[in-house]
């Protein structure tokens, strides 16, 4: 067939009309590089045409389209073109069986490999799952209610006395106009957090509690396991007194008894009959919570529910209820809110802002927020370990592959297609993974229960952390993704050519580099540098722990046994009989092996805060402060070793009646004194319910509250004598290990009165060591994380060395019999090791000063990024790096040349 | 030229060539491409292939289709490819020309054929409707 006349544009003297560079650029990337002419020529050829009957606009636009015609498609072909021949192989049924059970002997045959393969991805993969079970329990599964996206909590937002707006509880009053007015809730209720005393004759036990609106649990949409909830007659005055028991608590106190349901047992002195018992899986946020599950679990959950029982008539202006609702479907939290505030500016109660500002959370914010950023932390962490691993992996299969070339060529000449020997290599892979997966979930089972016992307390949800299906799932599915990815990757690094090759050489070359390449040597450097990150970010979060941990907390923390009692009273509306707290501690100070005792509304580190508003002598009504307010008795100061700087404390002086007296410490000298001025004097007003005018006696040391990393607060100490509490907390410095002075207390506690129960008995140490278990936490995470990451690397390194070193034995018999001496091949297999090292510390040193910006906001009286620090890590890291690459040199040097040479 | 075909394996299923289906069915853009080059004689490189197709069909035709297409007919063994000079209206750049292998022929008397039995006794009413 002959060409009609012009089919073909062969015009001249357009050659100044060029297609649009960028798009000829872009498409000579995608095309293949012997098309790659061919195509580009094409396309101008055609877009010439198209400029001349198109005009220059079209004709570049038709040229762009073409383009990413090539861009979106070429790619795409290519890859099924390779790949096409090599998966139509994996999915040939013939063989399937007998490329397992070679893998399985091949497995076997190769122990030691083996057994490395599977605890690296065991150490990974426990890591992993571990991590995940807690990411899953706290912030991946729902909370145990229906529809829980449509639970929010409300909050009130207004300045406090000392000017300061934060989301605060509200009023009764505040819940009901609320309640009746907003239309956007579906369902809502109000609960306190407060804690009870059990007395079941045998023991008696303080626990967490929460007292409940009775719509609360049908808020939440919840049902009781046993019995039945709380209904709107419980929460009118007069009702009588009934409770709701956590399954942990019926089930570890009182042995699952179904015949306490509907009993009464005494809680707070008061014979309450229980009524119901939740079902195991019901929990409910309560950031009040400080004791630990019997599990072993956090806390941050009631173990009993009691009904409002008449507040709602008698104390509906204590700003002290938190607030739970459900959304109407389809009401979004923000409309939620501006209702609340139209209410909210319309009928203005005390305390309230004036400008209505309120705030609705999500319940799910409210549990986890706070949570989220160090588990994801922490996550992230997992996540270079997991790198390190499996760049570890492509090695170790690399090698292993490596070493199968023989075969594996073999089976290429025999007629075995890409697709059967990528299978072969793929299942040998898949079992290798499947099984480091589930040793990792061993690893990670035992490492549970020791982990939950380190959770810090407040974090929520911690007991539904667990290994369960979904944890077996993750593991396993992370493991055969790990162990398929980087047998795909040994494969690409082995490649076709590499196969032939390893027919035609046998396995073994002599030329080539020790290291194993520029790859490994990435390789190397990368998981070299990951877990240099991980070694100096744990570094730093372990210094921070130390350092805060040996922070002074202001007072002497050894040898001191605290405890609490809260008063009962001997009838209902009968006097308090403060004195016996006097009595009792004037007899503990009396004990055998006590040095010393005192008491006090609050002691610090016991995770209680209590503060009052004070104006300093003749300021202005606006000038007042918020400081922390502590009612101490004479013994306190004494006891914690708490230093007098001037004045006097208290003294058996300060009874009822006489003067007014406040102690203060150090910091609210020198944040609300004017310099100079006397402290010793001065007069201060004290508004804690009702106002007080007292005279400053006394300054004292400061001391840490709550946290020893925070700085320290104003306080203003009262006596106790002319300001008794129903809490008291008792301090009792001895001379003999405290924790053998609990008999002997309770006993002369049960001397002077038996109804009263004394509680939570602590070592002061032990409660200091309690306020840093989130620090402690992370950083024994990160330690342990940094530890698996450097045996990871290390072990990786020596892998790759050892390995090339038999491979490349030949090479150094040569060198040898060429006259090269011991130390030359030292030097030679040291430096092919180590330089790839030095290179990942180096990245290593950067990526950590990066991380550090993150662990910056997680540390305290240390600096996120120290020199000597990092110069330390690389050091030591470089000096086992050196140890690892030192064995196999000096099996290299060992070598015997003569019979090396012979072997070939 | 288009890149080369990956060297064949030693495995009798070399890529294309047949299946276990049996031969790999004509599609029509391959089919439209055999017949372009067998009509453009010794002239038949990749824009004037286009050219010949846009014309006598009168649809626009991808670049990149017709060069995957050509670059798969390449490998099922159906048109090989010749390097030519280039010239200047394509800015200088080398041609690949293509011709159609005797593979090529066979194949495409045999979809032809079948196209030919399966339109016989259709033509007019499909005609009479296509026209509406």
């Amino acid at each position: 067939m002959s060409a009609a006349p012009g089919r073909h544009p062969r015009e001249t003297g357009h050659g100044e009309a060029r297609p649009p560079r960028l798009g000829e650029w872009l498409a000579a990337r995608v095309l293949p590089e012997a098309s790659r002419d061919a195509a580009l020529g094409d396309l101008h050829e055609r877009y010439l045409a198209r400029l001349r009957r198109a005009g220059p606009a079209a004709a570049r636009r038709w040229y762009l389209r073409q383009v990413l015609g090539f861009l979106a498609r070429v790619p795409f072909a290519r890859a099924r073109a390779s790949a096409s021949d090599a998966v139509r192989g994996l999915f040939t049924r013939s063989g399937l069986a007998a490329d397992v059970r070679h893998a399985a002997r091949a497995a076997v045959r190769e122990r030691g490999l083996t057994a490395a393969v599977v605890l690296v991805l065991a150490l990974a993969i426990g890591a992993a799952a571990v991590v995940f079970s807690i990411v899953s329990a706290v912030l991946l599964r729902p909370l145990p209610f229906p529809d829980p996206e449509a639970l929010v909590m409300v909050w009130d937002e207004y300045p406090d006395e000392s000017g300061i707006v934060d989301p605060k509880p509200i009023t009764l009053a505040h819940y009901e106009a609320w309640r009746g007015e907003v239309d956007r809730f579906a369902a809502s209720g109000v609960f306190e957090s407060i804690s009870a005393v059990i007395d079941a004759g045998r023991w008696s036990e303080r626990v967490d509690a929460a007292l409940v609106s009775a719509s609360l649990f049908s808020t939440l949409g919840v049902r009781p396991a046993r019995g039945r909830l709380f209904t709107e007659d419980d929460d009118r005055p007069g009702a009588p007194a009934v409770a709701i028991l956590s399954d942990e608590l019926w089930r570890f106190r009182f042995g699952g008894d179904e015949s306490l349901i509907g009993r009464a047992i005494p809680i707070d002195g008061v014979p309450t009959q229980v009524v119901g018992v939740m079902p195991p899986e019901f929990w409910f946020y309560d950031p009040y919570a400080v004791r630990r599950s019997y599990t072993g679990a956090g806390a941050s959950s009631a173990r009993l529910w009691r009904p409002m029982a008449g507040r709602f008539a008698a104390e509906r202006d204590y700003p002290r209820y938190r607030m739970v609702a459900r959304l109407r479907p389809g009401v979004t939290r923000e409309a939620a809110r501006a209702a609340v505030a139209a209410i909210e500016r319309r009928l203005p109660l005390e305390p309230s802002s004036a400008d209505g500002r309120v705030r609705v959370l999500a319940l799910e914010e409210q549990v986890a927020g706070a949570v989220r950023p160090r588990l994801l932390g922490t996550a992230g962490a997992v996540g270079l370990i997991l790198l390190v691993a499996a760049i570890n992996l492509v090695s170790l299969l690399a090698a292993r592959f490596d070493a199968r070339r023989t075969e594996l060529a073999v089976r290429a000449a025999l007629g075995a297609g890409r697709g059967r020997l990528a299978r072969a290599l793929l299942i040998h892979a898949g079992l290798l993974a499947l099984a480091g997966g589930a040793a990792g979930l061993l690893l990670a089972r035992a490492a549970t229960p020791p982990l939950l016992a380190l959770v810090p307390r407040g974090l929520p949800l911690s007991h539904r952390v667990g290994i369960d299906a979904a944890v077996i799932a993750f593991a396993l599915a992370l493991s055969l993704a790990i162990g398929l990815a980087v047998c795909l990757l040994a494969i690409v690094r082995l490649g076709p050519a590499g196969m032939a090759a390893g027919l035609a050489a046998g396995a073994r070359s002599v030329a080539g580099r020790f290291g194993g390449g520029r790859m490994t040597d990435a390789l190397i450097a990368a998981e070299v540098g990951l877990s240099l990150i991980l070694l100096i970010s744990a570094a730093v979060l372990l210094r921070s722990f130390v350092a805060t941990s040996r922070t002074d907390a202001g007072f002497d923390r050894r040898s001191v046994l605290t405890f609490q009692s809260v008063l009962m009273l001997s009838a209902p509306g009968a006097a308090p009989d403060f004195s016996f707290f006097d009595r009792l501690e004037a007899r503990i100070g009396e004990l055998p092996g006590v040095v010393s005792a005192g008491s006090a509304s609050i002691v610090p580190f016991t995770r209680w805060g209590g503060t009052a508003v004070v104006r300093i002598g003749g300021e202005a009504e606006t000038a007042a402060r918020r400081v922390s307010y502590r009612v101490v008795s004479s013994g306190y100061f004494d006891s914690l070793g708490i230093g007098r700087l001037a004045g006097r404390t208290f003294g058996a002086a300060d009874r009822p009646g006489a003067p007014l007296v406040a102690v203060v410490n150090r910091a609210f000298v020198g944040q609300y004194l004017p310099d100079g001025a006397p402290a010793i004097g001065q007069p201060l007003a004290i508004t804690r319910g009702r106002s007080d005018e007292v005279e400053i006696v006394g300054v004292v040391a400061d001391v840490k509250e709550d946290r020893l990393f925070a700085p320290a607060l104003p306080i203003v100490y009262v006596p106790l004598a002319q300001s008794p509490t129903f809490m008291r907390q008792f301090v009792v410095r001895t001379a003999a290990p405290p924790e053998r002075l609990v008999e002997s207390i309770r006993q002369a506690a049960a001397e002077l009165d038996r109804a009263q129960p004394l509680q939570d008995f602590i070592t002061l140490e032990a409660l200091i060591g309690q306020s840093l278990e989130e620090e402690r936490f992370y950083a024994v995470v990160a330690s342990a994380f940094a530890g698996i990451a450097v045996l990871l690397a290390l072990a990786g390194l020596y892998g790759v060395v050892s390995f090339a070193v038999r491979q490349r034995d030949r090479e150094v018999g040569v060198r040898m019999a060429l006259g090269a001496g011991r130390r030359a091949v030292y030097r030679l297999i040291l430096w092919s090791g180590m330089r790839p090292v030095l290179l990942g510390l180096v990245a290593g040193c950067l990526g950590a000063a990066a991380a550090a910006r993150v662990l910056r906001s997680l540390i305290h009286g240390t600096v996120a990024v120290d020199p000597v620090l990092y110069l330390a890590a690389t050091a030591a890291f470089a000096a086992v790096a050196a140890a690892a690459c030192l064995v196999p040199a000096r099996r290299a040097a060992r070598l015997d040349p003569v019979r090396i040479l012979n072997q070939a | 030229m288009l890149s080369a075909p990956a060297a064949p394996a030693a495995e009798p299923v070399s890529p294309g060539a047949t299946t276990p289906m049996g031969r790999t069915a004509l599609g029509e853009l391959e089919h439209l491409i055999l017949l372009a080059i067998i009509r453009l004689d010794d002239d038949a490189y990749g824009a004037a292939i286009i050219g010949e197709i846009e014309r006598q069909t009168s649809r626009d035709l991808s670049h990149a289709a017709t060069y995957i297409a050509l670059q798969r007919l390449q490998e099922k063994g159906l048109v090989a490819a010749r390097a030519a000079v280039g010239e200047t209206a394509r800015g200088g750049r080398a041609k690949a020309v293509f011709t159609v292998t005797a593979a090529g022929r066979e194949r495409l008397r045999e979809s032809g054929a079948a196209l030919f039995a399966m339109w016989k006794g259709l033509d007019p009413a499909l005609r009479g409707r296509g026209r509406s």
